[in-house]
């Protein structure tokens, strides 16, 4: 599904954000990408969404090399990779149900599609009882469900969470996170980048683990490890 | 239905911007309709002018007999259309001449001698016969050529219609002028509007992107919002114009004594070009923000 070559990606001032990274992350799995902050994980998922070009190697996604991707067509890219954030960026003015229909809407997507997919989507992330609220009557923990529907709404075959329970609770961390497997399990690639170490733990799926922009352990049912 | 929601709550939250924008635009307009309709009436009394001007003048040779001067009188006083004829001597053009000129001394003194020629003044029965009665009068000898252009002197009287359409072409000029200036200003104003209006919904934007939103799909309702501005000014350059219309080309029509001097036709046109060029001024200012504001 996603396949890094021999990535690396340079910014102005000779800082190597990802140095020579090769990896390969098949279809369906669930891979927490681990390290400490400016180890090169925002950067691995903004080549993904082809925000960041790489100043060598290649980034290819379900076969296609995104360095082939017409600068117009980036939009398409983005309806197959779904992303959430630490800082949720929702849409204060706009209710749950239109943050989530937004996404649908922006897609071009008809009425009748928007108004069956939203709510069921809503429904999966449990918060079918706050269709009408505003962001900011919502707790943390549910402005990220809102956030995770709104990614997962378009179906994408990829699902990319930076750090999605930064500024969560550790409880709360715990239903995002099953969350995120539980639609792993209806099919989707999930990513997420994470430095919390208990959640890491917990959940025994892959790891990878950057330091300097190098990987420096891929480990099936991994942990955290011990520099955390 | 989207678009339109969006593009009009950003109006809103940019109030005096979007004010300004379509003032302006407004203002470039209203020049544009006013010297447009100016430029058009002024021809109208030009062309009409023209059709009331019954009286051609010939010039005649300077070495032609005094019987071939007579016969030529009788030539033109035996027409049907011809209502009188003056024979105009030599001198009495240069007395007419100088009575013409006499405030531009300094053209007076370079005259030597008498150089103008002796002519005809011919009045017609009516103004539709000078075509006629000039292509008759062609084929004599006795009048004099022009070393200029090789055709026979044979002169309308134009003088006014000129002098109007000098005004006309003067006004067109200057007019010309500010509408342009008036214009970018207004593409300008047009542009800062949209790209505030693009700043305060830069996280909008963002997000827009994210979730897969082609570029024109994010574009859309700025570049409303701008066609929309072009539009409002549009309607309050036709207003003022139309008002103008109203307030002094219909005296001035009362004036000359001409009905219809600027046709409902023609505003009908204006219009229709103030709403085109106002679309076109708000779509080049959101298009400017546009291409610098919004990338992926």
């Amino acid at each position: 599904m996603i396949k890094f070559r021999r990535v690396t990606k340079v910014y102005q001032g000779n800082i190597y954000a990802l140095d020579d990274v090769t990896v390969d992350i098949a279809k369906q799995e669930f891979v927490f990408l681990v390290g400490p902050t400016g180890s090169g994980k925002s950067t691995f998922i903004k080549l993904m969404l082809k925000e960041e070009e790489p100043t060598s190697g290649q980034v290819y996604i379900a076969d296609t090399n995104l360095a082939d991707i017409k600068r117009w067509k980036i939009p398409y890219l983005r309806r197959k990779v779904g992303c959430v954030f630490q800082d949720f960026k929702l849409l204060p003015q706009k209710t749950v149900y239109e943050n989530v229909s937004y996404a649908l809407e922006v897609t071009g997507k008809p009425r009748r599609i928007i108004e069956t997919y939203v709510p069921e989507v809503l429904k999966l992330v449990g918060l079918s009882h706050k269709l009408d609220a505003y962001p900011d009557e919502l707790s943390g923990g549910e402005q990220q469900r809102v956030s995770i529907a709104r990614a997962f709404v378009n179906r994408p075959p990829i699902l990319l969470a930076d750090e999605p329970t930064g500024n969560l609770d550790p409880s709360m961390s715990v239903t995002i996170v099953k969350l995120l497997e539980r639609i792993n399990a209806t099919g989707t690639t999930v990513i997420m980048a994470t430095h919390d170490q208990e959640i890491v733990n917990m959940f025994k799926k892959r790891v990878v683990e950057l330091r300097e922009g190098r990987i420096i352990r891929d480990q099936a049912r991994g942990v955290y490890g011990h520099g955390g | 239905m989207y678009f339109l929601r969006e593009s009009t709550s950003s109006m809103r939250r940019n109030m005096a911007l979007t004010f300004a924008a379509i003032m302006v635009t407004g203002l470039s307009l209203i020049i544009l309709g006013v010297v447009s309709m100016c430029v058009h009436a002024l021809n109208g009394v030009a062309t009409h002018v023209k059709q009331r001007v019954d009286e051609i003048r010939v010039f005649l040779k300077d070495d032609i007999t005094v019987e071939e001067r007579q016969s030529l009188e009788s030539f033109i006083r035996r027409m049907p259309e011809v209502r009188s004829v003056t024979y105009i001597s030599k001198e009495q053009a240069l007395v007419e001449f100088k009575k013409m000129y006499k405030d531009q001394a300094g053209i007076l003194k370079e005259i030597e001698g008498n150089p103008l020629p002796a002519g005809f003044k011919i009045r017609m029965k009516d103004p539709k016969y000078n075509r006629t009665v000039a292509k008759r009068l062609n084929g004599r000898t006795e009048i004099s050529v022009d070393p200029n252009t090789g055709r026979k002197e044979i002169k309308f009287r134009e003088d006014v219609v000129n002098k109007v359409l000098r005004w006309a072409s003067a006004i067109q000029r200057i007019g010309l002028f500010w509408v342009i200036v008036f214009g970018i200003e207004a593409v300008a104003l047009v542009s800062i509007a949209i790209r505030m209006a693009i700043y305060s919904r830069r996280k909008e934007i963002g997000i827009m992107k994210l979730v897969g939103a082609t570029n024109w799909f994010i574009r859309w309702p700025f570049m409303m919002e701008g066609v929309f501005e072009g539009f409002i000014g549009a309607v309050i350059g036709i207003i003022v114009s139309l008002l103008w219309y109203s307030g002094l080309i219909t005296r001035v029509e009362a004036f000359v004594n001409i009905a219809n001097l600027v046709s409902s036709g023609y505003l009908a046109l204006l219009s229709f070009i103030l709403v085109l060029i106002g679309i076109l001024i708000g779509s080049a200012g959101s298009a400017l923000a546009l291409r610098r504001y919004i990338e992926v």
